[in-house]
């Protein structure tokens, strides 16, 4: 058994532990950018919804305006979250070709990640946001506060809990969806699984690359629960 | 002073519209302590909520000061907001925030300078008797001292008014007690004008000095409380009143 596993790694080691930094690179990278567009969109998303119901918070001139622009971002992310993701890794093919002026390796899975992503994210952020308390939103309102100190001062800030594990979730999604990229060259522990447990017959590489990623997931996700609770002063 | 004149409100529902104010009028002394009582669904938080338009009127005029505030939109209703503090049954504290930041909020969003905001920050938690839970945060605090920072953060940016929504009905009776006794000094102190929603006649008979009965979206009878208790009217006004009390005692 020793025998086996130091010669298994003194073989596999080094690739083994370059696969799992491509695709942490991958994943952290891609939600990060994901966030940048699937936050506002999904602050977007409950602001225009509330402009609907609530003819009271806020005055009625915008309302058409609002109703198109929540049916446009709710249709956009549908259209986003409906399409496979392996569908959307080749059809982005030539777009990622565009931005990062390749189309293999860990740059270019990146793009197909972050794109696929930020419709989840928006959904994500959108359903934290609803979790507030509604008389809590009301008596912001009912002090005057701006739409834009609504959102810095009450809805973000109040939904930092739940963020943080929507947050965690992304990143074990995108770890999944990073190992559907391996089977397009997108590099990372799926493209070591493919090229070896799957054209070369090497079950046990493939075998080894599965328990890191259990073992990845299973790390996110106590770090972040354990971090949504750390910071949630609701309990005390 | 507030004046509200054949103010009515109209819901659309799935099943028609419903009629949540009826051609209600009633005027606030400035100053005073006005409670209106109802049963639920009486129409009372939808009245109070007007005030500060949170619900927007379907007709009729609210007048504060002489001046109506019904058409007024963007900055001039934030301003208005500004100017009328408000309470509510469940509190509703900045949950991730600490009793100062709640009570500093109407402030920081005003763009009171820091140290101006801690100096009020630190004379109101001393009014409302919670200056050692500066650094608190609102779930390690008891209902009656969650209620206590809400009218702290009310009063915060010095307003004319002071609405309060059910304020003590989700408070036991001894808590309810130190909570009204509270609003009636800040009242005394202040002169804030308080317009009190409630359902219980005990917090009408304990701090106000006006009352109006609110039932199937209209209103009964008002006037002053001592007048109104002593001569009741309307069915309604008896039954509220006289609800707790044996059966053969009631006329």
């Amino acid at each position: 058994m020793i025998d086996y596993l130091t010669s298994f790694f003194t073989a596999y080691g080094g690739l083994l532990f370059d696969g799992t930094l491509d695709t942490l690179r991958m994943v952290f990278i891609s939600t990060a950018f994901a966030y940048v567009l699937g936050l506002p969109i999904g602050v977007g998303l409950v602001l225009t919804e509330q402009y609907l119901h609530a003819d009271t918070t806020t005055p009625g001139a915008g309302r058409a305006t609002a109703r198109a622009l929540h049916t446009l971002l709710g249709f956009i992310v549908n259209v986003g979250r409906s399409i496979p993701f392996i569908i959307l890794l080749i059809a982005l093919l030539p777009f990622t070709q565009f931005v990062v002026g390749t189309r293999l390796g860990v740059r270019a899975t990146i793009v197909p990640l972050t794109v696929g992503a930020i419709p989840f994210v928006a959904r994500l952020v959108e359903q934290s946001i609803r979790e507030i308390p509604a008389g809590i939103m009301e008596a912001a309102t009912a002090m005057g506060s701006t739409r834009w100190q609504l959102v810095t001062r009450v809805i973000l800030p109040e939904s930092v809990p739940s963020l943080i594990m929507g947050v965690a979730l992304t990143l074990i999604t995108l770890i999944g969806y990073s190992a559907m990229a391996g089977a397009v060259g997108g590099g990372g522990l799926g493209d070591i699984a493919i090229r070896y447990g799957y054209h070369r017959y090497q079950a046990d590489v493939m075998l080894w690359t599965i328990a890191i990623l259990v073992i990845l997931v299973q790390v996110i996700q106590t770090l972040g629960s354990q971090l949504a609770r750390r910071v949630d002063k609701r309990r005390l | 002073m507030i004046e509200i004149q054949h103010l009515t409100k109209q819901f659309a529902t799935r099943r028609g519209p419903f009629t949540a104010l009826d051609d209600v009028s009633l005027t606030v002394a400035a100053g005073s302590i006005h409670g209106v009582i109802g049963l639920s669904g009486a129409g009372k938080s939808t009245l109070i909520r007007s005030i500060n338009l949170l619900e927007r009127p379907t007709a009729g005029d609210i007048r504060i000061n002489g001046r109506s505030i019904i058409d007024l939109r963007g900055a001039e209703l934030i301003r208005l907001r500004r100017s009328i503090g408000m309470i509510f049954q469940s509190f509703n504290l900045l949950s991730q925030r600490t009793v100062h930041a709640n009570v500093a909020y109407p402030l920081a969003i005003a763009g009171t300078p820091r140290d101006a905001i801690d100096s009020r920050v630190n004379e109101l938690l001393r009014l409302v008797g919670l200056e050692d839970k500066h650094d608190a945060y609102p779930a390690q605090l008891s209902g009656g001292q969650q209620q206590r920072v809400a009218i702290a953060r009310a009063m915060a940016a010095r307003p004319g008014i002071l609405l309060c929504d059910e304020p003590t009905s989700a408070l036991d009776i001894v808590t309810t007690g130190q909570i009204l006794d509270l609003l009636s000094e800040i009242n005394r102190l202040t002169r804030v004008t308080i317009v009190l929603i409630t359902h219980e006649i005990a917090v009408i008979r304990r701090i106000c000095n006006h009352v109006t009965v609110l039932d199937g979206s209209r209103v009964l009878e008002q006037g002053p409380v001592a007048e109104v208790f002593k001569n009741p009217q309307a069915a309604i006004t008896r039954q509220l009143l006289f609800a707790h009390e044996p059966r053969e005692a009631a006329p």
